[in-house]
């Protein structure tokens, strides 16, 4: 096995292509033609174009969030360079946000005609939403995932140095092992050898 | 417990946190706006601030909320009467002179009335509180922001408060100049409301009721070389178009220092004193982009927008109109 995973980076680019581009496919095609799902829903003189046109943005956005994930899934987790280009999936995925709520403006959402009476005469109804704060608090929630990458890599470093760079895992264990703990796993190791169980 | 697994606790417990106190009120919001169940009306109680109205004014707004009911009552201080669209006049003069505060019409199941919008109007402009139903909307909202927008006309009129009544309406309170009504209307501009309700400062949900109450029967003509003329009587019927802003009353008084205007039986006259209205409307502007519209001790701001919006109008209309003829009109 080799230090860093094509086939999990593909697997990780295949889910986000799912998440990202499927499934919101999907939900625009329910949404377009109910009837095709067998669902029954009245949607005369109303229209969700608005909704329509946030799942497209995120099709499109789609192929940039399936190679943030293949570089994720290609480098293992423990490797230094796998925290790297999970911050840069942060931001990446910070923009995919912005982007499929077009930078905060999504007026005409949902539109409705007819939707009241005023005065004996028909109205139509606009409704759209501006997202103002909720931008700032996506980033920070987005910061928040940075324990979590480092969590990762401190929980698994030592078993993808012992796998993949045993020089490297040598000076870990040196680094952060007490002189007992590092004689008694030497001397197992000597003894494993010598029994033939390693 | 492992790093990575606390920390992913952490920040689910913050995610689920936020998007159920922030983003939940406004998702409720909006699914419940967008369905078409009907619940979305503007309907406005009829009580009145009769202090605030003249006899013609309590006269148009009681004749609004009796439209095409029968057996109401108004009661007014201590005192009730029977009132229909015949007697709404009469009852309106009785009503100023007993020195109400209040007054309230009921239908015949004792229910209160209800109209469009309650109008206070004097020698400028309309005041109009309305009252818009949005359940599910206006609960959890932290405050509200309202505009009446002329469509294509550049003239929007804010409202003067949004307050929340009830947990399910929204009060608004407006003061439209005459004078921005009729350069809209005559401009063929409909009206619709634009709602903005904000959920704390995360999220602001926006909805705009387009109506096509551009209240038609309003036509502009220009005389001489510096009046222009709206006039908002209907060729069909002969009496005053009732659009939501009602019946103007006749008055007379300057817009700015540079131009003047007389309404009279709902036909509004501006005269920009040897130039084009529009002109001399512009020459009125004050530093801040804004024009004072006043009648004796009444005056309203038109704000900056509004202003260049009101100019606009009236140049147009002006060029439609192909200059200044004898007796031409637009539509």
């Amino acid at each position: 096995m080799g230090i860093h995973s094509p086939i999990r980076g593909t697997a990780r680019a295949v889910l986000a292509l799912i998440l990202y581009a499927a499934v919101p496919y999907a939900a625009i095609t329910v949404l377009r033609d109910p009837q095709a799902v067998g669902l029954n829903l009245d949607q005369t003189g109303y229209s969700i174009q608005g909704i329509i046109d946030i799942l497209w943005r995120s099709v499109l956005f789609s192929p940039i969030m399936a190679a943030t994930g293949f570089a994720i899934g290609y480098f293992r987790k423990g490797d230094a360079k796998r925290i790297w280009v999970q911050m840069a999936s942060l931001a990446v995925g910070y923009a995919w946000f912005l982007f499929i709520i077009n930078l905060g403006d999504l007026g005409g959402l949902i539109t409705s005609e007819d939707a009241l009476e005023i005065g004996g005469k028909k109205a139509d109804l606009r409704i759209g939403i501006f997202v103002t704060g909720m931008i700032g608090i996506v980033a920070a929630l987005k910061l928040l995932r940075i324990p979590i990458y480092y969590g990762q890599y401190k929980d698994h470093r030592e078993e993808f140095l012992e796998k993949y760079d045993p020089n490297g895992y040598v000076i870990y264990r040196l680094a952060n092992d007490t002189d007992e703990e590092y004689e008694f796993s030497e001397r197992k190791k000597r003894r494993g050898k010598r029994w033939g169980s390693i | 417990m492992k790093a990575e697994t606390t920390a992913r606790l952490f920040h689910a417990a913050i995610s689920i946190a936020v998007f159920a106190v922030l983003l939940a009120p406004a998702a409720s919001a909006l699914f419940g706006m967008g369905s078409q169940d009907g619940s979305i009306r503007i309907s406005t109680g009829a009580e009145y601030d009769v202090q605030e109205m003249d006899a013609e004014c309590l006269a148009m707004n009681i004749s609004e909320a009796v439209d095409g009911l029968r057996g109401c009552v108004i009661t007014y201080g201590e005192y009730s009467d029977p009132v229909d669209s015949a007697s709404a006049k009469q009852i309106a003069e009785k009503v100023i002179g007993s020195g109400a505060v209040k007054a309230r019409v009921f239908d015949s199941d004792g229910r209160l009335a209800s109209q469009k919008a309650v109008r206070y109007s004097d020698a400028v402009s309309v005041r109009a509180v309305m009252d818009v139903h949005l359940p599910d909307a206006v609960a959890k909202i932290s405050d509200a922001d309202a505009h009446l927008r002329f469509a294509g006309s550049g003239i929007s009129v804010p409202a003067i408060s949004a307050t929340k009544e009830d947990g399910s309406i929204l009060r608004l309170d407006f003061s439209v100049p005459y004078i921005l009504a009729y350069a809209a209307f005559a401009l063929g501009c409909d009206a619709s409301l634009e709602l903005d309700l904000n959920y704390g400062a995360s999220v602001k949900l926006s909805a705009e009721i387009e109506t096509d109450l551009s209240a038609e029967g309003f036509e502009f003509s220009t005389y001489g070389v510096d009046t222009d003329t709206i006039s908002g009587i209907s060729k069909q019927t002969g009496i005053p178009v009732l659009s939501f802003i009602g019946v103007a009353p006749d008055s007379a008084g300057k817009i700015g220092g540079s131009a003047d205007y007389v309404m009279s039986g709902s036909t509004l006259m501006i005269d920009g004193r040897n130039d084009p209205p529009s002109s001399s409307l512009e020459k009125s502007l004050e530093r801040n982009g804004e024009l004072t519209v006043s009648s004796g001790s009444v005056s309203a701001i038109i704000p900056k927008d509004s202003s260049e919006g009101l100019i606009k109008a009236l140049k147009t209309l002006e060029t439609m109109r192909g200059g200044f003829r004898w007796g031409s009109t637009a539509r």
